[in-house]
C-alpha cells in the first residue's frame, strides 16, 4: 500500500499537472478545479484550500495562468483561472515529461501495464 | 450564516502576502471556503458539520501562510526575528563594527601591542596611586559623616613652631560646657599595655577614651554592647572591648568571649564587647579600648596645660565649625580670666589658644604632600602616554589612507568609518584599562607582602575601578577621533587618491606633534628634575649627624605592669638587676635605660626654668624635650661629654638632685657662661610654674652632651630648645626602653638580652626590638619610598618621551625621504643627512628642557616641603638632568638619522 508520505510526494510533483490539466478546456474558479481533480481521480487524489491555493499563486506569478474576478448578480463575486499561452505549453511539456518518466519507472520497476 | 471572510481576516496576517493583495486573496480564500460550506450543508450536513469541514480545509494556517509568502513573493514569515532591543539600539552595527576592530587589530600586531603597552604602563602606576590617594587622603577616616568630626587643641603659636594635636584633661569639662553646638564630645589617648597573646606576653597597643567616644565614631558593636557612662567612674573601670583583630587572636571568633575577663597589664578586665572587622579608627593595631576615668585630679585646674589627651567632637546636624570657633574664643577668655594673676601673663605669652579643625584633615597632614606629589608625577607620565598614544594613531591613520579609500569607494558611509574606528580606539583603551587594572592590583599586593604598605584602606574599589575604565575609554575616544582624522580634514577625493604620497598632513599638523613632543620632554625634565632633588634630599638625611651612634646599638622597649611595680622601689630595682645583667653579657659594650629611645617616635616635653634667668618681656615660657635616663645611657648611646659628667652611681638614689642639658639648653640659658652648677626647675603643673622661690626644689646641671636629634632630622619645633636629661631613680617611670651598645652585630645578641631579662623576671616581655640603624631607617622609610617611586616615574616619563621623539623623527624621516634622496642624489655626504635628522630631533629636545626649566622654576615651590637640605632651583640637579635627557634624546635621534642616511636614493628617486 502506498504511505501517506510516498502519496504526498507524488502528488507535490504532479499538482502543477493536475491543476493545470483541469483549465484546459474552460476556465474555472478554484472550488471547481478541486472537485474535478476529485471526481476524475475517483477520490484519489484531495486538494483543500491550503494545498490548492499556493498552486494557483505560484502558477499565476509564473504567469502560467491568469486570474481575473467575475461578478454575478446576486451571488458573492469568485476568481475564474484560465491557462495563458505560457501554460498552455508548460501542460504539454509537463505531461510528456510524465509520461516518459512513467515508462521508465514502469520497466525499471517491472510494473504491468494495468 | 457564517462570517469567512472574517474567519480569514483571523488567521491570515497581512505581512504573509503582498500588500496590495490582501484583500482580494481574503475574499478569494472566505468565498472558496463559504462554498464548501454551502456545498454541505445542501448535501444535509448540520451547521455545526459544515463549518468544521470548512476549516478544516486550512489544517495549519502557519504553514499555509508560509506557502502564500513563497508563492506570492512576499518575504515569508521570520521565524527568528533579531530581537527588537537590538534593531531599535542599533546593536547590530556596533557588534559589527567590534568584531571589524578586533579583526584589524589583530592584524596590526605591531601598533595594538604598543599601544596596550603604553596604556597598561601607564594606568596602570596611575591605577596604583589613585588607590592609596583614594584611600589615604579622601577617606581617611571610616566613619558615617566623617567631615562632621572636629579635633579641638592646644596651641602655644609663640613658644611651638609647630601644630598641636592635644589637650589637657580638664579642657573636656570645660568644651562639654561651652561647646554647646556639639552633639558629641570625647577625650581619648592610645594606651599601651601587656596581654598574653598564645601564651605569649605580648605589647598591645588600645585606645582609652571616655565611653561617648565609640558613640561619637557611630561604631555598632558586632557582639555585646558598648561601654556606658557608670563604666567609666574612677576605681570602675573595668571593662574592655575588643576589636576584630584581637577577638580572632584571643577567641577565634567566638562570641562566647563577651563576658570572658582578660588579664592585661596585670589587671582582669570584663570583656562587653566587640567591634566589627571594618571599625579601624584608631589604626590596625588598635586592639582593644578602655573607658576612661577621670581623676579629680585631673579635672583640676593643677592640671590645665598638661597636654597629652586628644579631644574631639561631633557638629549638630546643621551646626558649623565657624560657631564652634567663636564658642571656643569665648570659652579662652573665660578661663583667662580665671587664671592667677602670676600666671596669666605667662599664658599671654604663649599666644595660648584653643584650635578646631576638621579631625581628618589632621591625620592625612603628613602624608599628603608626598602622595599628591606621586599622584601629579603619575598623571604627568599618564598625559605623555596619552601624547604617544595620539602620535602612534596619527601615523597610523596616515599609513591606512589606502584601506579607508577602499572602505569609503565600496559605498560606506563617512561616518560609518568613523564610528568603527572610535570602537577600534575605545577597544583598545577598554582593554589597556583592564589590563592597567591587573598590573595596579599585583603592584599593591606585592608592596602588602612586603609590609610597605599596611593601610587596608589602600585597594583598587570601585572607585579606582571606575576611574581607570573611564580613563582608558577616554583615551580610547581620542585615538579614535585621531586614527579618523583624515575623514575630518582630508577631502575625500584625496583620501580616495592614493593619499599616501600626500603631504603630512600640512603645516599646522606638523606643528602640532612637534609641539606635543616638546611638552612630553618638558614635563619628563621635570619628572627628572623632582626625582633628582628628592635623591639629594634622602642623601643629606642620611648624612645627618644625630648626635647619637647608629651603628652597633639596639634597643628595646618595655612596660613594667602596674600591680607588681605599685612602688617605685620596685622599678628602681629591676631596672639596676636588669641592667647588671645585661651588661654582664659578652659583646656588651655598654647599657642603659631611658624614657625616650631615640627615633622610637615617643617623646615627652615640658617647660624648664632656670634660675636667675629672666625672660624678655614677651618671651614665652622654654619648652623642651624631656628624657629619663639612667647611668650607662648616654655611653650605650653614643651621645658625647662636652662639660662636666655622665650619670653615675652618684645619681641612683631618689634624691639626687642632678639634671643633665645639652648645649643647646645651655647656649640658650646661659650662653658662654659655665653650665655647671647652675640650677633649673622643672614644674609639674601650672600652679608650680607661677612662682619660684627659696623652697622650689632647684635641679643642678652636672653635665653637657651634645645635641641628639632624639626625634628625627625632620622635625623642626622645638627641638632648637634643646632637651634636658633627668635621672632615673627620681620619678622610675615604668615605661622605657633599653640601649645597649654591642661590639659586633647588635642584632646577634638579641636572644642573649632576652634570656637576661627574663631571668630577672620571667613575665616580662621586651617589644619593638630594634638597632639604630633600623630605626633610622624607619624614620626615613616614606622618604625613601617617595624618592624611589618619583624614580621610576622620571624613568618612565623620560622613556616614553623617547619614544615620542622616534615616533615623530622616524615619521618625518619616511615622509620626507624623497628630499634626502634628492640632497644625497645632488652630492651630499650621508653625515650630513645624520646632522639634519640630529639636528631636528635634538631641537625638539632642547626645546623641552627650555620649557621644562621654567616649569620647574615656577612649580620648585610645591615640592619644597618634601626637600631636606636642597632648594627646588638648585642648578647642579638641574644641569645634570639635562644632560641625561641630552643622552636620552640623542640616542632616540640615532635610529632615525642613520635610516635617512642610508636611504636608497635610486629607489626614492624613481618611485612615481
Amino acid at each position: 500500500m502506498n504511505t501517506p508520505t510516498d502519496e504526498h510526494s507524488l502528488k507535490k510533483g504532479t499538482a502543477e499537472l493536475l491543476v493545470l490539466a483541469q483549465l484546459e478546456d474552460e476556465p474555472r474558479h478554484g472550488y471547481d478545479i478541486a472537485t474535478r481533480i476529485e471526481q476524475r481521480s475517483h477520490g484519489a487524489v484531495v486538494f483543500n484550500v491550503a494545498s490548492l491555493y499556493p498552486i494557483l499563486y505560484r502558477l499565476e506569478a509564473q504567469g502560467s495562468i491568469s486570474g481575473w474576478w467575475v461578478e454575478r448578480a446576486g451571488q458573492r463575486r469568485r476568481r475564474f483561472y484560465k491557462l495563458t499561452a505560457a501554460g498552455r505549453k508548460k501542460l504539454t511539456q509537463q505531461r510528456e515529461t510524465w509520461s516518459v518518466f512513467m515508462a521508465a519507472v514502469q520497466r525499471a520497476a517491472g510494473l504491468e501495464y494495468a | 450564516m457564517r462570517d469567512f471572510v472574517a474567519h480569514v481576516r483571523r488567521h491570515l496576517s497581512r505581512r504573509d502576502v503582498p500588500e496590495d493583495r490582501f484583500d482580494e486573496i481574503v475574499e478569494e480564500l472566505a468565498a472558496e471556503l463559504e462554498s464548501r460550506y454551502t456545498t454541505l450543508l445542501e448535501r444535509g450536513a448540520s451547521d455545526e458539520e459544515a463549518w468544521s469541514a470548512a476549516a478544516a480545509q486550512v489544517p495549519s494556517w502557519s504553514s499555509f501562510a508560509r506557502e502564500l509568502a513563497s508563492a506570492t513573493g512576499a518575504p515569508p514569515p521570520q521565524k527568528q526575528r533579531p530581537s527588537r532591543l537590538r534593531m531599535s539600539l542599533g546593536l547590530d552595527r556596533w557588534l559589527h563594527d567590534l568584531k571589524l576592530a578586533i579583526r584589524i587589530l589583530r592584524k596590526d600586531r605591531g601598533f595594538t601591542v604598543t599601544a596596550l603597552a603604553t596604556l597598561t604602563i601607564c594606568l596602570g602606576g596611575h591605577a596604583a596611586i589613585l588607590a592609596g590617594v583614594n584611600g589615604v587622603l579622601f577617606h581617611p577616616l571610616r566613619i558615617p559623616e566623617a567631615d562632621r568630626v572636629l579635633l579641638m587643641a592646644n596651641q602655644y603659636p609663640a613658644v611651638e613652631k609647630r601644630w598641636g594635636t592635644v589637650s589637657a584633661p580638664p579642657d573636656y569639662d570645660d568644651r562639654l560646657r561651652h561647646v554647646t553646638v556639639m552633639e558629641e564630645q570625647a577625650l581619648y589617648n592610645y594606651s599601651g599595655v601587656t596581654l598574653e597573646i598564645a601564651g605569649v606576653p605580648t605589647r598591645a597597643l588600645g585606645i582609652v577614651g571616655t565611653p561617648s567616644l565609640l558613640r561619637l565614631l557611630r561604631a555598632r558593636p558586632a557582639h555585646g554592647r558598648l561601654f556606658v557612662d557608670s563604666e567609666a567612674t574612677p576605681g570602675n573601670e573595668q571593662s574592655i572591648i575588643l576589636s576584630d583583630r584581637l577577638f580572632r587572636e584571643l577567641y577565634n571568633g567566638d562570641p562566647a568571649a563577651v563576658g570572658r575577663t582578660v588579664r592585661v597589664s596585670g589587671r582582669e578586665l570584663t570583656i562587653v564587647g566587640v567591634l566589627p572587622r571594618d571599625f579601624t579608627f584608631g589604626g590596625p593595631d588598635v586592639r582593644f579600648w578602655t573607658p576612661l576615668a577621670l581623676t579629680e585630679r585631673q579635672r583640676s585646674d593643677d592640671a590645665r596645660h598638661s597636654n597629652g589627651w586628644t579631644s574631639i567632637g561631633r557638629l549638630n546636624p546643621g551646626a558649623t565649625i565657624e560657631q564652634v570657633r567663636a564658642q571656643l574664643k569665648a570659652l579662652d577668655a573665660v578661663n583667662l580670666e580665671r587664671t592667677t594673676p602670676k600666671l596669666k601673663p605667662i599664658l599671654i605669652n604663649t599666644g595660648f589658644y584653643t584650635s578646631v579643625e576638621p579631625l581628618a584633615d589632621v591625620v592625612v597632614r603628613d602624608v599628603q604632600g608626598p602622595l599628591s606629589m606621586l599622584w601629579g608625577a603619575s598623571i604627568v607620565v599618564l598625559v605623555i602616554g596619552l601624547g604617544n598614544l595620539g602620535n602612534l594613531a596619527f601615523a597610523r591613520s596616515r599609513t591606512r589612507l589606502s584601506e579607508l579609500g577602499t572602505r569609503l569607494a565600496i559605498g560606506a558611509g563617512r561616518f560609518d568609518v568613523i564610528r568603527q574606528q572610535l570602537v577600534e580606539g575605545v577597544l583598545i583603551g577598554g582593554l589597556g584599562a583592564g589590563a592597567a587594572l591587573a598590573v595596579g592590583v599585583s603592584i599593591l599586593s606585592t608592596l602588602r607582602r612586603r609590609e610597605l604598605v599596611t593601610n587596608t584602606a589602600i585597594q583598587i574599589d570601585l572607585t579606582v575601578v571606575g576611574i581607570t575604565i573611564g580613563l582608558g575609554i577616554v583615551a580610547g575616544v581620542i585615538v579614535g577621533l585621531v586614527s579618523a582624522s583624515p575623514l575630518f580634514t582630508m577631502r575625500l577625493s584625496s583620501i580616495l587618491h592614493d593619499g599616501t604620497r600626500s603631504r603630512t598632513g600640512g603645516r599646522a599638523v606638523r606643528a602640532t606633534r612637534r609641539t606635543l613632543v616638546v611638552a612630553q620632554m618638558a614635563c619628563s625634565f621635570m619628572l627628572l628634575v623632582g626625582a633628582g632633588l628628592l635623591w639629594v634630599s634622602v642623601r643629606n638625611l642620611l648624612n645627618v649627624n644625630y648626635g647619637f651612634a647608629l651603628d652597633n646599638v639596639i634597643t628595646a622597649g618595655v612596660n613594667l605592669p602596674q600591680p607588681r611595680y605599685a612602688a617605685d622601689e620596685d622599678a628602681r630595682s629591676l631596672v639596676n638587676r636588669s641592667l647588671d645583667s645585661i651588661r654582664r653579657l659578652p659583646g656588651v659594650v655598654a647599657a642603659g635605660a631611658t624614657t625616650v629611645v631615640p627615633l622610637r617616635g615617643f617623646y615627652q616635653s615640658g617647660v624648664i626654668i632656670a634660675e636667675g634667668y629672666v625672660p624678655k618681656p614677651g618671651e614665652p615660657a622654654v619648652a623642651t624635650v624631656r628624657s629619663t635616663v639612667t647611668p650607662g645611657y648616654f655611653e650605650a648611646a653614643g651621645t658625647a661629654l662636652v662639660r662636666g659628667r655622665y650619670f653615675d652611681d652618684r645619681d641612683t638614689a631618689e634624691s639626687t638632685r642632678s639634671v643633665i642639658v645639652d648645649e643647646s639648653l645651655a647656649r640658650r640659658f646661659w650662653r658662654d657662661e659655665d653650665p655647671i652648677g647652675r640650677r633649673v626647675f622643672r614644674p609639674a603643673n601650672a600652679k608650680e610654674l607661677e612662682s619660684t622661690g627659696p623652697d622650689t626644689p632647684w635641679l643642678t646641671v652636672v653635665g653637657v652632651v651634645r645635641d641628639a636629634q632624639l626625634r628625627g632630622p625632620l622635625v623642626t619645633d622645638f627641638g632648637t630648645n634643646g632637651t634636658v636629661y633627668f635621672p632615673y631613680a627620681v620619678t622610675a617611670p615604668r615605661d622605657f626602653g633599653y640601649v645597649i651598645r654591642t661590639a659586633g652585630d647588635p642584632a646577634a645578641l638579641v636572644p642573649d638580652i632576652r634570656s637576661a631579662l627574663s631571668q630577672v623576671d620571667r613575665e616580662l616581655p621586651l617589644f619593638d626590638i630594634r638597632t639604630m640603624s633600623q630605626r633610622s631607617e624607619l624614620t626615613l622609610l616614606s622618604r625613601t619610598s617617595t624618592m624611589q617611586l618619583a624614580t621610576l616615574f622620571a624613568a618612565v616619563a623620560v622613556f616614553l618621551s623617547a619614544i615620542g621623539l622616534y615616533g615623530v623623527l622616524a615619521y618625518l624621516v619616511t615622509q620626507r625621504s624623497r628630499e634626502i634622496g634628492v640632497r644625497l642624489a645632488v652630492g651630499s655626504a650621508p653625515r650630513e643627512i645624520v646632522a639634519l635628522v640630529l639636528r631636528e630631533g635634538l631641537g625638539l629636545a632642547v626645546g623641552g628642557v627650555l620649557l621644562g626649566v621654567v616649569g620647574a622654576l615656577s612649580l620648585g615651590r610645591l615640592v619644597a616641603s618634601q626637600l631636606y637640605g636642597v632648594t627646588p632651583t638648585n642648578p647642579w640637579v638641574m644641569v645634570l638632568m639635562t644632560l641625561m635627557l641630552a643622552a636620552v634624546a640623542t640616542l632616540a635621534c640615532i635610529v632615525p638619522a642613520r635610516r635617512a642616511a642610508n636611504v636608497d636614493v635610486m629607489k626614492i628617486l624613481s618611485a612615481p
